[in-house]
């Protein structure tokens, strides 16, 4: 069992042996050295359904909210759920959380909305990795991609969190703004990799 | 026995180099995972109205909230006492509308002017009818038509969000008649929903 577990690092051998065992000084001795390489894995991401809040369907790697919008106020909602990634990096690395869009914004479908009307929702994405963690803030103040990085200097595994919070009411043109009606939508991608 | 140790030890290291050989070439290092999340969520159309308000530039006539949504507008002298033709009559009634997306507006007259109650017996050149002119503002749009006996709407329909004052404008010529004496009636609704 060693010896294949050390063939996949691979395993490289050294052999020496006296001419005649009777007259060797010291018996033969083997060498063993291996490489292993630098590794980063993330799963696939596992949304925490219980402690969820306003959560909708969740279609392999699509969350869907369940309702944006507050029927009465007309105004964001509230939302809140976690989702884990099972994940590992053997070295000292980084991970990104990055914003496509900068904000769950409205997928354009004609003119712009008025002042009167918001596009966009911001949102807090928490990443806790490591011992540690660190927001990325899509504050919908443009459409426009958003990045947050998290340097680890030390090798880490277990299980990543990314904590996904909408305050309620809150949208990019100002707390309580009714959201026009439509689809809002941004993509948040996780990325494990090198400082 | 040393020998054949050594035999084995040699055979062994050929059997290692030999599959060496024969696997896949040691894989490159993974050295970076990521997972892409895509955050949806849907805001419906929907509309708002709030009850009715006198609005602005009334003339011979009372507005009042009637309750459960209706309101009226009574109308102060709605003939000229020497001749029984109509006098001058300006009703204003006002909305607050909000729409988040698309919706459908219409402004109906259900008798197609002010038609008396009281008795259907036209005699001598006197009319049981008085015919008005129906406006109606909305979203930067405008509409008017002038009843004539049927029923009749206007559409401010519209295909985008938008929110402010739906006005409402009956106004009634003088010099229509002579009207038949009793009361005189039209009910205007305002029907809007969320496409």
């Amino acid at each position: 069992m060693n010896r294949l577990a050390w063939t996949s690092l691979g395993l490289s051998l050294s052999f020496a042996a006296g001419a005649a065992a009777a007259q060797q000084a010291a018996p033969p001795t083997v060498s063993v050295s291996g490489q292993a390489a630098r590794l980063c894995r993330i799963g696939a991401p596992k949304v925490q359904v219980g402690s969820a809040v306003n959560l909708g369907a969740v279609d392999g790697q699509t969350i869907n909210i369940s309702s944006l919008a507050d029927s009465a106020t007309l105004s964001t909602k509230a939302i809140s759920f976690d989702i884990d990634f099972d994940a590992l990096c053997n070295f000292s690395h980084a991970v990104q959380l990055s914003s496509d869009r900068g904000g769950l914004w409205r997928v354009a479908t004609g003119a712009a909305s008025s002042a009167t009307f918001a596009d966009g929702v911001p949102y807090h994405a928490t990443l806790v990795w490591a011992g540690t963690q660190s927001t990325l803030e899509a504050s919908a103040a443009s459409v426009a991609p958003k990045t947050q990085v998290l340097d680890v200097n030390s090798p880490a595994g277990g299980a990543l969190v990314v904590q996904f919070r909408v305050d309620s009411g809150a949208t990019d043109k100002g707390a309580g703004v009714p959201l026009a009606a439509g689809t809002y939508q941004d993509t948040l991608t996780v990325t494990l990799g090198p400082q | 026995m040393t020998r054949l140790a050594l035999l084995r030890f040699a055979a062994m290291g050929a059997a290692v180099a030999l599959a060496i050989a024969a696997g896949p070439a040691v894989r490159a290092a993974d050295t970076a995972g990521s997972q892409p999340l895509v955050i949806a969520g849907q805001v419906a159309s929907t509309c708002q109205m709030s009850p009715a308000t006198q609005g602005p530039g009334n003339l011979n006539v009372a507005f009042s909230a009637a309750g459960g949504g209706a309101s009226q507008l009574a109308v102060n002298l709605m003939v000229d006492p020497s001749t029984a033709r109509t006098q001058s009559v300006v009703g204003v009634v006002q909305f607050q509308v909000l729409c988040t997306g698309a919706h459908t507006l219409k402004v109906t007259s259900a008798s197609g002017g002010l038609v008396n109650t009281t008795t259907t017996t036209t005699a001598g050149g006197f009319s049981t009818r008085a015919d008005y002119s129906l406006q109606a503002a909305w979203a930067g749009a405008s509409r008017s038509l002038t009843t004539s006996g049927s029923a009749a709407s206007l559409d401010l329909s519209g295909a985008d969000s938008a929110s402010g004052a739906l006005t409402v404008t009956v106004t009634v010529p003088s010099g229509e008649g002579p009207l038949v004496a009793g009361a005189y009636q039209d009910v205007i609704s305002i029907d809007l929903s969320a496409n």
